[in-house]
């Protein structure tokens, strides 16, 4: 058998297809991946609904992480910044000041803050919230519900079968696109 | 040398003896034992700032009141604006039918319709005649011949006003106005004015009130309840409602005194109730008139518990100190008729309902029953008495509730229907429901079988729809925080297909 040679035609043409290959391989590729990250951007996680959400405080106590990733949001533009807030303060408080007695919240996560006469200014501190709802039960029966909950997506670890959402009472739970995760306080109507 | 025997005379092992003897031989200091607490203690330094150079925990700090330095708020009425009435196009709509104060002609929140009212609405919701943009608030209206009477506040000039609009449009016919500095908090204006014939009567956030012409809006008289008897303004401004009867308006400051009897044409106290009832707080309830043992009385729930005073001359008739809300009293008292008067209030309070009996020429109460919040306990409004029922929404979880005389709760609308503090009221035999977050108006059938949905209609933007409705001549009056709508909801006008 005769060795063929590599002439210099033939280098180009070798060079030629293999360069074909890999653009083309590499556009498939990067088509596939683009698709792909699409897909998962354009899929669904889970959220709470707020209108659905009754305040049971089992998103405290049901999520797979040490720290559950519900937190209590706060709606500012709906806040009345009230003196006497019913998401601060127990039904009966003793006064209406800051001490640990007078809290609904258990850990203190939320702090308030004097603004001007007759204002308080009240702001989750997330890293202590545990969302065990007690604020936004109290801000929903007596007030205008502007405390509420949701899943922190920057927390949340996205399991397939959320255990918070098994184990919600209210079906609170649905799902949402992942690129527009949360749901808005005031839902359809907020926007308008 | 050790040869098994002591000095002593008793014998020694061998390995024993010869422990004895090294430690007689003196050591090399190579590792001196001073030198190993300074090794651990180094060690520990080390440790110690190793383990402070990584993240701290967060600081333990005390959950202790703070002293923040507030403001005493100036309740005064401003200098600018003493009170100015303003003309405008509208003009009183040639319509039927009153609804002259809060809850209505019959001090109820039930109506009756001349027209019958369509059970069934189109897809859009009823027609709605016109809408009004409102200052931040929850005051509702007040109808008499034509015109429909609200209190308002002007964020930009700082001024209360009472305005009077044309049933028909919705146009404004005139607005009184006087300057006062009021914030944001959670609304401005939420009382509803009262109305006759000849007067209006309106009670502004800091307790300023003011008697107009209902016709043409000219002041009567004026009197400021903080100036005049040291009224403590409740948390989130005035919400009682005056009432009018006969000659006078019956208003309730609850300081010095309680309750007073004040004559509509001069502003003359006609009657005020005496000291053993003083200082017992405002609330934000209305005054009940009812009528027991042949003595019309006015009952009033206050911050420290019940009184009830006759319509004559204000003398104490009776008390109750067990029903009393710490936070905020704000329903207003349900008379059931003959003897039974029901109770209701949120922040954990639930209800109760008291029979009035007569012992020895006096009036007693005895307590009937007393919910938990969790079977009843209307947060804001006032439940309605419809035939032998009580329907109110509860707080827990905001559906609507139909009770028995006894207690007993009958039905909820579902967790599919929670409709938050918005307020009710019935028609003819239909409950009128709003939704206080989405502004959605619910219509069902008034009945102790369950709660049967007829329509529903996304009406308003929301949110914060808590202000009263009011009703007259098949028109409806309802709003959120910001606007006020006019819906017919006569069945000849609604028309479009069934739901």
């Amino acid at each position: 058998m005769s060795k063929k040679t590599l002439t210099r035609e033939g280098f180009l043409k070798l060079c030629g297809r293999t360069a074909g290959i890999i653009l083309l391989g590499g556009t498939a590729g990067g088509l596939a991946a683009k698709s792909i990250a699409r897909n998962a951007k354009e899929g669904t996680v889970w959220q709470i609904d707020p209108t659905k959400c009754n305040q049971c405080g089992r998103c405290a106590t049901h999520c797979v992480l040490d720290q559950s990733a519900v937190k209590c949001f706060h709606h500012f533009p709906m806040c009345g910044y009230c003196d006497l807030c019913t998401g601060f303060f127990e039904a009966e408080p003793h006064a209406l000041n800051e001490g640990a007695e007078n809290q609904l919240c258990p850990i203190g996560a939320l702090k308030r803050r004097f603004v001007e006469d007759p204002y308080f200014e009240y702001v989750v501190d997330e890293e202590l919230c545990v969302g065990c709802a007690r604020c936004v039960k109290g801000c929903t029966q007596f007030g205008n519900g502007s405390l509420y909950l949701q899943v922190r997506h920057d927390l949340c670890m996205n399991c397939n079968q959320c255990n918070i959402a098994a184990n919600c009472p209210a079906e609170a739970f649905v799902r949402v696109p992942a690129n527009d995760p949360y749901i808005p306080r005031l839902g359809r109507k907020e926007s308008t | 040398m050790d040869n098994g025997h002591s000095d002593d005379g008793h014998t020694h092992s061998g390995t024993q003896a010869n422990r004895l003897l090294l430690r007689d031989f003196p050591r090399p200091n190579l590792y001196p034992r001073s030198l190993l607490p300074l090794i651990a203690a180094s060690g520990c330094v080390f440790a110690f700032i190793w383990w402070i150079s990584l993240d701290s925990p967060r600081p333990i700090r005390m959950r202790v009141p703070v002293a923040w330095v507030r403001s005493q708020p100036d309740s005064s009425l401003g200098t600018r604006n003493a009170g100015t009435l303003i003309p405008g196009p509208g003009r009183p709509a040639d319509i039927p039918g009153s609804w002259p104060e809060f809850r209505g002609p019959g001090r109820d929140n039930i109506a009756s319709s001349d027209t019958p009212l369509a059970r069934q609405w189109p897809e859009k919701g009823p027609p709605v005649l016109w809408r009004v943009e409102m200052g931040e608030g929850h005051a509702g209206a007040a109808i008499r011949e034509g015109r429909v009477y609200v209190i308002d506040y002007d964020r930009d000039k700082e001024e209360d006003a009472i305005r009077c609009l044309s049933l028909a449009d919705g146009r404004e016919i005139w607005r009184y106005t006087y300057s006062i500095t009021i914030k944001r908090n959670h609304g401005m204006s939420r009382t509803v004015p009262a109305v006759n014939d000849r007067y209006l009567v309106a009670i502004g956030p800091k307790c300023h009130i003011h008697c107009l012409d209902p016709q043409t809006g000219e002041l009567k008289w004026k009197m400021d309840l903080v100036e005049e008897y040291g009224v403590e303004i409740p948390p989130w401004y005035a919400g009682q409602c005056p009432i009018i009867e006969g000659d006078n308006v019956i208003i309730a400051p609850g300081a010095s005194p309680l309750m007073v009897a004040v004559s509509l044409e001069t502003g003359e106290v006609v009657w005020r109730t005496p000291p053993e009832v003083d200082g017992m707080g405002m609330t934000h309830s209305s005054i009940e008139p009812l009528e027991f043992a042949g003595i019309r009385q006015y009952v009033y729930c206050s911050r420290q518990g019940v009184v009830s005073v006759a319509a004559d001359d204000g003398r104490v008739l009776w008390t109750q100190p067990g029903w009393k809300i710490p936070i905020a009293n704000i329903p207003s008292p349900v008379w059931l008729g003959d003897d039974r008067i029901f109770f209701s209030g949120g922040y954990n309070s639930g209800a109760a309902l008291y029979r009035l009996v007569t012992e020895n020429s006096t009036i007693q109460t005895e307590e009937v029953f007393r919910l938990k919040a969790q079977t009843f306990g209307s947060d804001q409004q006032t439940p309605v008495h419809y035939g032998d029922h009580i329907y109110g929404v509860s707080p827990k979880p905001a559906e609507m509730v139909c009770l028995d005389l006894d207690g007993e709760r009958l039905w909820t609308s579902g967790g599919s229907r929670r409709f938050g503090l918005g307020p009710y009221m019935i028609v003819d035999d239909l409950l009128l429901i709003l939704d206080d977050q989405e502004g959605m108006l619910h219509l069902a059938e008034a009945r102790p079988d369950g709660y049967h949905e007829l329509a529903r209609a996304d009406l308003l933007v929301g949110h914060d729809c808590w202000g009263p409705m009011a009703y007259a001549a098949g028109r409806l009056i309802l709003r959120d925080l910001t606007e006020m709508i006019c819906v017919d909801l006569r069945e000849s006008n609604v028309g479009g297909e069934s739901k």
